[in-house]
């Protein structure tokens, strides 16, 4: 290869490179949105809203994912647009309510990545702030597994009718006892359960904790761990 | 039994010190020796100039420099450092539809794309099935039924409005 041609071909590599860490690999461009039928107004809308995730910091992955999903249902351009942008919302708040906890806990980039997009799509569900702004400072840190659990189990709460309050109490029972993933979710079940037949909260708390104090460690017998529940997994 | 000494080691009749033994040996070089070995070397260029690449000589390695900077602060496009180790779960997802042609598994595990999970059925009770292997966390999907029907799976411990007229499942492993 002759060196001046050797030379060029560095140099637009390099340019390839810098470019493509410069935009990240899921935001979409113009000509993208158009092949899907999204122009005007509503692509404008969307580019600028990957790139106020890009600027902020956020995980474009979870917009993308909202793009992706209208996209695959054949949404309208409106609808779509409007998905993503209360995606970034959504993740903006979630970054200021784990702020704090950032400062302290130092997780990982990967480990901060998925507590925000779990949170952001626990607030989407309609979970209220409120309901994790005195909690998080409660446990052993916003990103560790066993938060990302209680933040699932807070959204399967809301989205089978508990009250905010009720949500709000079973976290902090449950960052009081240290719960495992599984044992969390399994005791949010149990309570929807009994949400279900019409107990009162205090009632399915008594009968949720009632055996057991904080920091008792694990129970195989808990509530909610049984035949009962549907197994889909193999 | 007979046993030998070798040089500079402890002989019967006392230590032997070596270094007196090579200081013995060390003679001056003759007058000049010195001078005549630097006249003979090859002329050579000044070091920093040999340091300094030629030309064109330094385009690749400051290319490769600055991607290997760019990398460093960006990581490379398209892969993403990976996340915490979790396990695998194998789900089994069922639709009851006795009338459909094709059902299809559409969610987050699929990057919201179609033609990635398709369903196997009917049976003869008229169910569809497929078994999935799944990561550990929450994930949200729906079945897509012959194509243009998006039906929320109704065995689904919990759902949710998708923002787009339909019922995303919403399932924890």
């Amino acid at each position: 290869m002759q060196p001046r041609l050797r030379i060029r071909t560095l140099l637009l590599a390099a340019g390839l490179a810098l470019r493509s860490a410069i935009v990240p690999a899921e935001a979409p461009t113009h000509e993208s949105l158009a092949a899907h039928g999204i122009e005007g107004p509503a692509a404008e809308v969307l580019l600028a809203a990957f790139a106020g995730a890009a600027r902020e910091e956020l995980p474009a992955a979870a917009l993308r994912a909202r793009l992706d999903e209208g996209l695959a249902k054949d949404a309208g351009p409106a609808a779509v647009a409007e998905a993503v942008v209360r995606r970034l919302e959504m993740l903006r708040q979630a970054r200021e309510l784990l702020s704090p906890d950032a400062d302290r806990a130092r997780p990982e980039p990967h480990e901060a990545e998925a507590a925000l997009v779990n949170l952001a799509r626990a607030l989407e569900s309609g979970v209220p702030a409120e309901v994790f702004a005195d909690v998080f400072p409660r446990g052993r840190g916003a990103f560790s597994p066993r938060a990302q659990a209680l933040v699932e189990a807070a959204e399967r709460l809301h989205l089978a009718g508990v009250g905010a309050d009720a949500v709000a109490q079973f976290l902090r029972d449950a960052l009081d006892r240290e719960l495992r993933r599984m044992e969390a979710l399994r005791a949010a079940e149990f309570w929807i359960r009994r949400h279900r037949e019409g107990v009162a909260p205090e009632d399915i708390r008594r009968a949720l904790w009632g055996a057991r104090s904080p920091g008792a460690g694990r129970h195989d017998d808990e509530p909610g761990r049984g035949p009962h529940r549907r197994r889909r997994n193999q | 039994m007979k046993s030998e000494h070798a040089p500079g080691t402890d002989a019967p009749d006392g230590p032997a010190d070596p270094c007196l033994e090579l200081a013995q040996l060390r003679r001056a070089a003759p007058p000049g020796f010195t001078a005549r070995v630097l006249r003979r070397l090859p002329p050579g260029r000044p070091a920093m100039r040999r340091l300094w690449p030629e030309g064109w000589q330094w385009a690749a390695p400051a290319l490769a420099g600055a991607a290997a900077a760019l990398i460093a602060v960006f990581g490379l496009p398209g892969l993403r450092p990976a996340g915490p180790a979790t396990g695998l779960v194998v789900v089994q997802f069922e639709l009851h539809a006795p009338d459909a042609e094709q059902v299809e598994l559409v969610g987050d595990f699929t990057d919201w794309q179609r033609d990635r999970i398709r369903l196997e059925g009917p049976d003869e009770s008229g169910h569809w099935t497929a078994r999935v292997e799944l990561p550990e966390g929450r994930h949200e999907y729906i079945f897509l039924v012959d194509g243009r029907r998006w039906i929320t799976d109704p065995l689904a411990p919990a759902h949710r409005p998708d923002g787009f007229g339909n019922l995303n499942a919403v399932m924890n492993l």
